[in-house]
């Protein structure tokens, strides 16, 4: 403050400002010179409209690793992944280091220039926040994002280059915030039951590429799709898969030890086949993965030879088997209810092939109205009743041992024929 | 062995006259491996149908230094690996062997399956395990207890000692509570052809886990024991290998393809 009219000359970094005193007649004139911003830098980034429900195990398919921390980004790092509802409005908290930090307060806009890519060229979006107050020390605002949002199912990757334009010290390039990954979902992530439990960064960015790559918003294209990406079913465990994983069933048998990963390790196998409940298994826990809405349930559908053949649903998560316990004693002989593949008639002896089971798997759901079952390599049926006539027969069986040593299977009644109807 | 409703048991020298399972006969009436019940041999005697069926193959056995030559040998190899790594204590699996167990195999003949056979073990103890797409047979060839001149009590007692010795404990293989030791149930008296079960009510190929039941039997002086590799599909499918094309890969063949049905 100074009491001369000659305004003295300001010391670098500093603007006059005239505050209230005597005028120039005279009188006192009170002089406070501005501390002007030399600096701001951005130092950290911390999204505010994610899920925040990954995990950071990025390493292998198991529930494991730690809710991913905020901020997201820091200064001299790289950014945690990030899972977002694609189409909705973005919002990330910065700070900005500003100095000197007795810097005067100012007006500021906050400009961020995002390039992200996806794999197919960049993409640029645009955050902002205006009518901000800045000065020195730590600034802490909100950005959103102004540009539309994607309204795609995809992982995005890049940078933002920040800019802060004060209205009294003149604009400022605040540095980049680096490395984000961002995947853009459907909806929310949801956890799978059962063996799939958990959101995690590898099962989340897994399930954004595929899911992503169906073009789709209806789930039951989804659903389809991602069947479709198993090169078939199997019974044969393959030698090119961990033998930890159990293909191809994707679980332990009494004995084994449990992976951990259930059917997720199956993303790294398509081409060795699944068994079909594997198979739509996969397909529930990517769906949920991103979100995608709909009603998902691993069901298994058969009859029952008790009840006039009354066709029956079972959760299988919740260990539903079919007629997999189904036995009665005739005649000191232990009969076993199946379903056949193939016409068969009593008497007939079975080889090994594929005639008797205890059920049929499909994921079962509902979206937009419409309730199918996938049978994940087994048909696409509307109803439990269109499932069961995938088989030619309900059945009992008996093994039997022939003199040679080899096992047959020999069908001791029908029960229903289906197909003839 | 039963031929029409006639039920015989017959422990060694079966030979010729079965009717076995060509492919041509799965094909009868165009439904894929179904075929009527004309002229087939059966017995209720399981293991002695595998037993004999071991004798058959006879002095068809070709050195092997590896599995994996066999044209599914790959496959082959993980199976046997894995069903021994189930079966068998670490100590006693034939792929864990040192010094490494001698490898032979046999091919299926019209009257006998695709086998393989391990010799190994120590001075103590000599094992051999013959393995098929449907079981394991592991006997002990030389022990340092010779079971028969032990008294009744103690064959019984030293006969579940040494299940414990080469098997797997039946409580890491079985979900919930269960006997430490493997629950045989022994006829009154133990002799030289008799036969032993954990669960003889059990049928193999639908029993809940391979450690519902594990048979047993003296033969020749020998004892042996016979674990079932129980195949359980999680899609509720009933797995029945054929055992004459475990080798080239041919029994998994109708349990796999671009589309179920």
């Amino acid at each position: 403050m100074t009491d001369t009219d000659t305004p003295q000359p300001a010391p670098s970094g500093r603007a006059s400002t005239r505050v209230a005193g005597k005028s120039l007649s005279g009188s006192t004139v009170h002089v406070k010179y501005r501390t002007k911003i030399t600096s701001i830098r951005v130092l950290k980034l911390t999204f505010k409209t994610d899920h925040h429900v990954m995990t950071d195990n990025d390493k292998d398919w198991t529930n494991s690793g730690s809710l991913i921390a905020k901020p997201e980004w820091t200064l001299g790092k790289l950014s945690y992944a990030v899972s977002h509802t694609k189409s909705q409005p973005m919002a990330v908290e910065l700070e900005f280091g500003v100095e000197p930090g007795n810097a005067d307060k100012t007006i500021a806009d906050v400009i961020g220039n995002a390039v992200w890519d996806a794999g197919s060229g960049p993409l640029y979006y645009l955050l902002a926040a205006t009518n901000q107050t800045f000065k020195g020390g730590t600034v802490t605002v909100t950005a959103t994002l102004r540009t539309t949002p994607p309204d795609v199912v995809e992982r995005l990757l890049g940078d933002i280059a920040w800019s802060v334009k004060t209205r009294d010290d003149g604009p400022f390039d605040a540095g980049s915030s680096t490395g984000h990954e961002i995947y853009f979902t459907m909806d929310t992530p949801d956890s799978a039951p059962g063996l799939e439990a958990g959101i995690t960064q590898k099962r989340l960015r897994r399930s954004v590429k595929r899911v992503g790559r169906a073009n789709s918003d209806d789930p039951h294209a989804i659903a389809k799709y991602l069947q479709n990406l198993f090169h078939g079913y199997t019974l044969k465990p393959s030698p090119n898969v961990p033998k930890e994983f159990h293909h191809p069933r994707y679980f332990a048998e009494p004995g084994e030890v449990e992976s951990g990963a259930g059917a997720w390790a199956a993303a790294d196998y398509f081409e060795e086949a699944a068994e079909c409940q594997a198979i739509i298994r996969f397909v529930r826990a990517a769906m949920l993965q991103v979100g995608c809405p709909g009603e998902m349930e691993i069901v298994v559908v058969w009859a029952d030879p008790n009840n006039h053949a009354k066709v029956m649903e079972g959760d299988w998560d919740a260990g539903a088997a079919g007629l997999g316990n189904v036995t009665k004693m005739v005649n000191g002989k232990q009969w076993f209810a199946s379903l056949a593949d193939r016409e068969v008639e009593k008497g007939d002896l079975v080889d090994s092939g594929e005639v008797f089971n205890n059920f049929e798997a499909c994921l079962k759901l509902t979206a937009g109205g419409k309730t199918m079952y996938y049978g994940g390599g087994a048909g696409d049926y509307p109803s439990k009743e269109d499932v069961i006539q995938v088989f030619s027969s309900l059945c009992w069986y008996s093994w039997i041992t022939l003199a040679d040593g080899q096992r047959k299977m020999r069908v001791e009644q029908v029960v229903k024929t289906y197909g003839s109807d | 062995m039963r031929w029409l409703a006639v039920t015989t048991t017959v422990w060694v020298g079966m030979s010729g006259g079965l009717c076995g399972a060509s492919p041509d006969q799965s094909a009868i009436d165009g439904r894929t491996g179904v075929k009527s019940n004309g002229g087939i041999e059966e017995t209720d005697d399981l293991i002695g149908a595998w037993l004999n069926m071991i004798d058959r193959a006879g002095k068809a056995w070709l050195s092997q230094s590896d599995l994996t030559a066999l044209a599914d040998g790959a496959a082959v190899k993980q199976d046997s690996e894995s069903w021994c790594g189930i079966f068998f204590r670490p100590e006693v699996n034939p792929h864990r062997a040192n010094p490494a167990a001698t490898l032979a195999i046999h091919h299926a003949t019209v009257d006998t399956a695709d086998i393989i056979r391990y010799d190994y073990g120590s001075t103590a103890m000599r094992l051999r395990l013959y393995e098929t797409v449907d079981f394991a047979l592991l006997r002990i060839e030389e022990g340092r207890v010779d079971v028969l001149k032990l008294s009744q009590d103690r064959r019984r007692t030293t006969i579940t000692e040494l299940a414990g010795e080469l098997l797997s404990k039946p409580s890491t293989a079985t979900a919930g509570a269960s006997p430490e030791a493997w629950p045989f149930e022994f006829p009154n008296s133990i002799e030289d052809g008799s036969r032993f079960s954990t669960g003889a009510s059990q049928e193999p190929q639908a029993m809940p886990s391979w450690a519902s039941r594990v048979d047993g039997g003296i033969r020749a002086g020998q004892l042996y024991f016979v674990c079932f590799k129980r195949r359980r599909s999680g899609d509720g499918r009933v797995i029945l290998l054929d055992s004459h094309h475990w080798f080239d890969g041919l029994a998994w063949a109708p349990y796999q393809g671009p589309k179920r049905r």
